[in-house]
């Protein structure tokens, strides 16, 4: 077998993916996933970002072989995937979707029993007892799923995606339902993960943790791809303009720092306009604006810069 | 433990659980004590009475029972989101599958094993007649008929909503009760195409078969052939439904 280079072979990445629904039998089919291709690197944690309807879960579905894409391919590891590799992928579905009259202990019992390096090792009681401490649920442990809390269900669920120590984790809309503590743990927890040198795929809504937790962001829009940070961090007609109100020294700056071509900085008396034609290393270019004492939390509508950043293309990438 | 296993054993505790399992049952025990009671009140064909309500009130319990399994058993997978769980693993769509069916047809086995043994009690503390092996033959074609009933449910909701496939699995039921007897009262007036179609009923899907109730007040009627005849049929109906299941479930778009 070829030696896989880790650093530069993808975890996951999908080719030219292709997938159209009909709703009935007499009406034609609609184009879900449009052509999309993206690479998922070891390591990192990626989000594939959305509205409703640009083709997140569809690709995620083709990812997992719930659904047969029409055209194109899923790579795994450097090679065309095959069931087996299903085995290092684990999967936290959307919302607590949960088998409601079993016990979590029953439930995670079931689910390292559907993985074969994981039945083969004896008794599963420690390593569920282990999980279910972990996520908070051990007290819960025979109590069946059907009465837990919306918060319980996740933490479960997160119990059941990360069990059979995955190599991949791709989490759908983790945090919806979950309280700020259980938020927090779970983001600790993909943290952790990332640490481990896990790779995640985060698919959600939510721009301020994704802008957090991610390193890379895929925004999709009504199947195609409108922006990606990793292929030249920009889709062709992304541009954003960011106002700010600055107390340092605009010249100072520019004197220590020589700008790359994506941002523009112009200053009207004391009004200073900032224009980032590229998404990708904002975060350490505001870091630096911070440290020369810019006051860059004064921006327009009153968010940080990070999340209005992301908000801006996250709604580029819905736009009509 | 295999991932086949665990699949069987995870459907077998959830239909366990189900809220339909302890109902059913206790209304399988009152029908069985109604079909003594009933029989009290008749001047000589007590036991006629009983074996016939006794039985027909079985068989309708648990074939009820077994179509609303069989049309929920992917929904409620589908809903709560072990279907999508499970199927992202390793498991492929057949294993699981044939894990979901056998896990329903142990529970239905259950059920109807059960409901043999209030039977027998039944029969031994009214003393009415001697147990004889054939009538416990006569409740395993009855759940034969159950298995039969709930793959074919599973087939229709690989394709169909729950709703639809419950109502075209009681239709397929009523079709393969009614086969049989029609085909008996047909005579040479019957045109030919219903005649055909009567008896290709009669040939692939033919639930009477599964029916040997007229043996229970005479036993020794029922030769070791004609059980063998009479389960080979059923095991082949459900060997063919649940390959076709099989064939359907793998192809499907899990969307």
């Amino acid at each position: 077998m070829a030696k896989i280079d880790r650093a530069i072979t993808p975890m996951i990445e999908v080719r030219d993916l292709r997938k159209s629904f009909s709703k009935d039998l007499f009406k034609e089919k609609q184009d879900s996933v449009k052509g999309l291709s993206m690479k998922f690197m070891p390591g990192t944690c990626t989000g594939l970002m959305g509205h409703n309807g640009a083709g997140k879960s569809t690709t995620i579905r083709i990812m997992l072989g719930l659904l047969k894409p029409d055209q194109g391919e899923v790579w795994f590891q450097g090679h065309s995937i095959q069931a087996t590799d299903r085995a290092k992928i684990g999967y936290m579905p959307e919302a607590s979707k949960l088998a409601d009259k079993l016990t979590p202990y029953e439930i995670l019992k079931t689910h390292l029993n559907l993985f074969p390096h994981k039945a083969k090792k004896g008794d599963p009681t420690p390593l569920i007892d282990e999980a279910l401490k972990t996520v908070g649920l051990w007290d819960a442990k025979n109590k069946q799923a059907r009465h837990f809390s919306k918060g319980m269900g996740r933490r479960l669920s997160w119990a059941q995606a990360t069990i059979h120590d995955p190599e991949l984790i791709i989490l759908d809309e983790p945090f919806a339902g979950m309280d700020p503590l259980g938020r927090l743990k779970l983001q600790t927890w993909i943290n952790d993960l990332k640490d481990r040198g896990k790779t995640v795929i985060l698919c959600t809504h939510e721009i301020t943790s994704a802008f957090e937790l991610c390193d890379d962001f895929y925004i999709l829009k009504k199947g195609t791809l409108a922006f990606s940070s990793k292929e030249g961090q920009k889709s062709s007609t992304y541009e954003l303009t960011l106002d700010a109100h600055v107390t340092g020294d605009l010249d100072s700056f520019k004197g220590k720092c020589s700008l790359p071509p994506w941002i523009s900085i112009e200053q009207e008396s004391k009004r200073t306009t900032l224009t980032f034609s590229e998404a990708s290393h904002i975060k350490s270019w505001v870091t630096a604006l911070n440290s020369e004492g810019w006051d860059i939390h004064s921006f327009r509508k009153g968010h940080p810069v990070s999340r209005l950043e992301l908000s801006e293309i996250f709604d580029h990438g819905g736009e009509q | 433990m295999t991932a086949f296993y665990a699949i069987t054993l995870e459907t077998f505790t959830r239909l366990r659980r189900d809220r339909i399992f302890i109902p059913s049952l206790l209304a399988g025990i009152f029908l069985i004590f109604l079909s003594t009671t009933i029989s009290e009140f008749t001047i000589e064909e007590v036991l006629k009475i009983m074996f016939d309500v006794g039985l027909a009130t079985f068989n309708l319990t648990g074939s009820i029972v077994a179509i609303l399994w069989g049309s929920k058993i992917l929904h409620d997978a589908k809903e709560s989101g072990s279907q999508d769980s499970q199927l992202s693993s390793p498991i492929n769509r057949t294993t699981w599958i044939l894990g979901k069916f056998v896990g329903l047809a142990i529970t239905l086995a259950t059920l109807g094993l059960i409901l043999t043994i209030i039977w027998v009690i039944a029969l031994k503390h009214y003393d009415y007649a001697p147990i004889h092996w054939v009538h416990i033959v006569i409740y395993g074609g009855f759940v034969m008929g159950w298995i039969v009933l709930a793959a074919l449910a599973i087939l229709v909701t690989t394709m169909a909503s729950q709703a639809i496939a419950m109502f075209a699995v009681i239709s397929a039921w009523i079709v393969g009760l009614m086969a049989e007897p029609i085909s008996q009262i047909l005579t040479e007036k019957t045109p030919a195409f219903s005649r055909i179609m009567v008896e290709l009923a009669v040939t692939v899907w033919n639930l009477q078969a599964f029916n040997l109730s007229r043996f229970a007040l005479e036993p020794d009627m029922l030769g070791s052939q004609e059980i063998f005849m009479r389960f080979g049929y059923g095991i082949m109906l459900i060997i063919a439904i649940i390959s076709a299941t099989c064939i359907t479930f793998s192809k499907k778009d899990l969307a």
